[in-house]
């Protein structure tokens, strides 16, 4: 061995510093387009408000911004996302968790590999299909059952979403409950707990974080889902928590104006950008809630 | 023979120990050897040079305790492993001890020798022999695991007492038949003590190589039970 | 002589087509400590999870011969492990407090999960468990405090409390300071101490040291067999069997 002191100090190499040029570039590229989105965003908005007054648009109670006599209040097109949004997570949750339950605690591993992908499946569906889905069929079956659902109505609309976001909930949830290390569960068994008890006291609890997560992620998705919500909860702002009548969503309401009903320039055009802002702005909401709701939990756990 | 060490540093240092109980064996053999030389020639010279030598024996006793507390402290042995480390520190003491019954042993040849005291030393040359053989046998037993070797010592222990007991009587009859003065008598009687002494701790030796192989104490046994 | 609390006969187990256990032989008397001593991958973990039956958890388990607990046979087909588990604890390799309960509520766990908690006993039953596993007097002020905020070492006294809360016969612990410091350590080892007696341990250790410190009685397994098992002192002093003299002094293969 050569006791011939090696030097501590010198430049990396010029190969190593390209690659991290490279990547701090690519990294760079998405911070970028994040920052134009939210440049464009804020400028039309700010336009947008200088038409229309930010008051009417918090406190009118209707929207009507392609009206002669154009009312912009948001509200309608909030409780169109919540209604929906809402029926999707009231079907997603429940069955989502169980199904991860039944996947993670119940299921042979040879049932699991099967029926894990199956799942899966559901999350690979076109949303145009889930929508004609809703508005073809789950409607018409549900109109027999419900007698005064109308043809466009929340209900179809959050039902179908909810089977969309069910595969991101199970496959999420699965992944919580099977991070939940081995150790607790053979601590329970150890004393003397039967399965049950041990799935529900103490498996369920310590994947929480988790858990929540997955419904976080679901309903984030269902905030956003347009297609669906386009074609079969009709495209009508109510201010309306009903979810047997039509509702717009904010989503919605976007695809309607781009699609052409408004000449570009106009306040009526701009509203999509005032609508697009608000949706960030709820997204952005639920995510900082969820997020808090899981370091608590964390910290418990 | 018992099988290689896993912890190679270990069976180092178990090696080391073997070595300086045998060097520390060896230099307290070679001192009583010279001890009696210098007693039996009438040789002060010699007598106060080996006397001297209990130094390094001292030193010895010391690395040895050191090494074996420094080894308990960092491999915590087990077994055979932990007996040989506690046996190899009494080990340490007894040749420690016979060390300063050499030591002993060259005061009186000195003190004999300035008197002008020339024997006859009857029976003292073949009590040394037979104590150090009995040393260097337990030695070989203790580091060989040998307890056939090491029973047999413990049985030439009443061989020691024998002569021992001759050499007293035969002191005891010079003296009273005037042959000898009573103080150099004593003296000659004491140098047999200390031989017979040597001969207990070369027995202690023996005894602590036959706990080191089968954990028996056989220290305090009967005779007949051995 | 009374009947062992444990007894161990013609004991065989493996999974699928392997045997892990080789006709183990094995009587414990109550409220001894015994340590289970051996190379990793002897059986001692497998072994130690027959007595509680949770070796059959994982899935191509078996288990032949018997094991019995007072006599009666864990093994027999009228046995519901689960009732079982309540009078055999058992404490793991790592700590594992329940993480979304307190400190109260994990020691209560047990009750809580067999649904025999009741009313109003919350208090005193913690109390009495906690002192017991020598941990009250550092938690007393906080025991609505998440268990998981513990140091190691006092959240694997709260799983010993955890189980001692459910009033076992027996306790299996499965080399409990393996993640633990030395101090942590003595801690857990002066419990072991203070439980003899009132309780029957058996305890895997892969520290021959911490065997010989709190064991009555040691055994040695090697892949799969019982080699020897004796009173403590005498194993790590004389060992009988050649095989274990070479393991205990680290003379092992």
């Amino acid at each position: 061995m050569s006791d011939s002191p090696r030097p501590l100090t010198g430049a990396p190499p010029l190969g190593e510093r390209l690659i991290e040029a490279a990547l701090a570039g690519c990294a760079a590229i998405s911070l970028l387009t994040s920052a134009a989105i939210v440049l464009v965003l804020a400028q039309e908005t700010f336009a947008f408000f200088h038409a229309v007054p930010i008051t009417s648009f918090l406190f009118d109670t209707e929207w009507t911004p392609l009206f002669e006599r154009a009312r912009f209040g948001i509200w309608p097109l909030v409780c169109g996302t919540a209604l929906t949004s809402a029926v999707a997570l009231l079907v997603a949750g429940p069955l989502g968790v169980l199904a991860a339950i039944y996947l993670a605690e119940f299921a042979t591993p040879r049932a699991r590999d099967r029926l894990k992908p199956m799942i899966e499946v559901l999350a690979g569906i076109p949303t145009l299909v889930y929508g004609y889905f809703a508005l073809r069929v789950v409607t018409p079956c549900l109109a027999l059952v419900i007698p005064d659902l109308q043809g466009f109505n929340a209900l179809s609309a959050g039902l179908v979403m909810g089977l969309m976001i069910l595969p991101t909930v199970c496959s999420l949830g699965e992944d919580a409950l099977h991070a939940v290390p081995q150790t607790l569960r053979e601590g329970a068994v150890a004393l003397g707990a039967g399965r049950l008890a041990t799935l529900f006291l103490i498996v369920v609890p310590a994947a929480r974080s988790g858990l929540l997560a997955a419904l976080t992620l679901g309903l984030s998705r269902a905030l956003g889902e347009t297609m669906i919500v386009a074609i079969a909860a009709g495209q009508q702002a109510h201010l309306t928590l009903d979810p047997r009548s039509p509702v717009e969503t904010m989503s919605a309401y976007i695809v309607q104006i781009s699609l052409g009903d408004a000449a570009a320039g106009t306040v009526a055009y701009r509203t999509i950008f005032a609508v697009g802002a608000a949706l960030f702005a709820l997204t952005f909401a639920t995510n900082a809630l969820a997020q808090r709701w899981i370091a608590a939990a964390r910290r418990v756990g | 023979m018992i099988s290689a060490h896993t912890d190679r540093a270990f069976e180092g240092e178990l090696r080391l120990l073997r070595e300086r109980l045998q060097r520390m064996a060896t230099r307290a053999d070679e001192m009583l050897a010279d001890a009696v030389r210098a007693l039996v020639q009438g040789d002060a010279e010699l007598a106060r040079q080996t006397a001297h030598r209990d130094r390094a024996v001292n030193q010895d006793e010391v690395d040895i305790d050191e090494q074996c507390l420094a080894m308990l402290a960092r491999w915590q042995p087990m077994a055979s492993d932990l007996r040989l480390i506690f046996a190899a520190s009494k080990l340490a003491s007894n040749l420690e001890q016979i060390s300063d019954l050499a030591v002993n042993i060259c005061e009186r040849a000195d003190e004999l020798a300035t008197g002008g005291f020339r024997g006859p030393y009857t029976f003292i040359p073949h009590m040394s022999e037979v104590g150090r053989e009995m040393l260097r046998d337990a030695m070989t037993a203790f580091l060989t695991a040998n307890t056939d070797l090491a029973q047999e010592v413990l049985t030439r222990d009443d061989e020691i007492d024998d002569l021992h007991h001759q050499v007293v009587s035969t002191q005891t009859e010079r003296i009273r038949a005037g042959d000898i003065d009573v103080r150099q008598g004593i003296a000659v009687q004491n140098v047999a003590r200390f031989l017979e002494n040597v001969a207990d701790h070369a027995t202690a030796i023996a005894e602590h190589a036959i706990f080191m192989v089968h954990a028996l104490d056989v220290r305090h046994a009967g005779k007949r039970e051995r | 002589m009374t009947a062992p609390r444990l007894h161990v006969h013609k004991l065989r187990a493996g999974f699928g087509g392997k045997e892990v256990l080789h006709d183990l032989e094995l009587e414990i008397a109550a409220g001894t400590v015994t340590a289970i001593i051996g190379p990793s991958g002897c059986g001692k973990s497998t072994f130690i999870r027959t007595l509680n039956r949770m070796h059959e958890l994982v899935g191509g388990a078996w288990v032949k011969g018997r094991v019995l607990l007072d006599e009666q046979d864990l093994y027999a087909s009228d046995v519901d492990p689960v009732l079982l588990r309540r009078r055999v604890g058992m404490v793991f390799q790592k700590p594992n407090p329940f993480p979304s309960m307190s400190i109260r509520d994990n020691v209560v766990a047990g009750l809580r999960l067999t649904g025999t908690l009741s009313r109003g006993q919350t208090e005193a039953i913690a109390e009495r468990a906690l002192r017991q596993a020598a941990l009250w007097d550092e938690v007393k002020d906080r025991l609505d405090d998440p268990g998981a905020a513990l140091s190691g070492g006092q959240q694997q006294r709260l799983c010993i409390a955890r189980a001692l809360a459910v009033d076992p016969q027996v306790l299996l612990m499965d080399e409990p300071c393996s993640a633990l410091d030395p101090i942590a350590t003595a801690r857990i080892e002066d419990l072991i101490h203070s439980l003899r007696g009132r309780y029957t341990i058996v305890l895997v250790t892969h520290s021959m040291q911490q065997a010989a410190r709190v064991s009555e009685r040691t055994a040695f397994l090697l892949r799969g067999e019982l080699v020897e098992v004796d009173d403590t002192r005498k194993i790590f002093t004389k060992p009988n069997d050649r095989r274990t003299e070479d393991y205990i002094t680290g003379r092992f293969g």
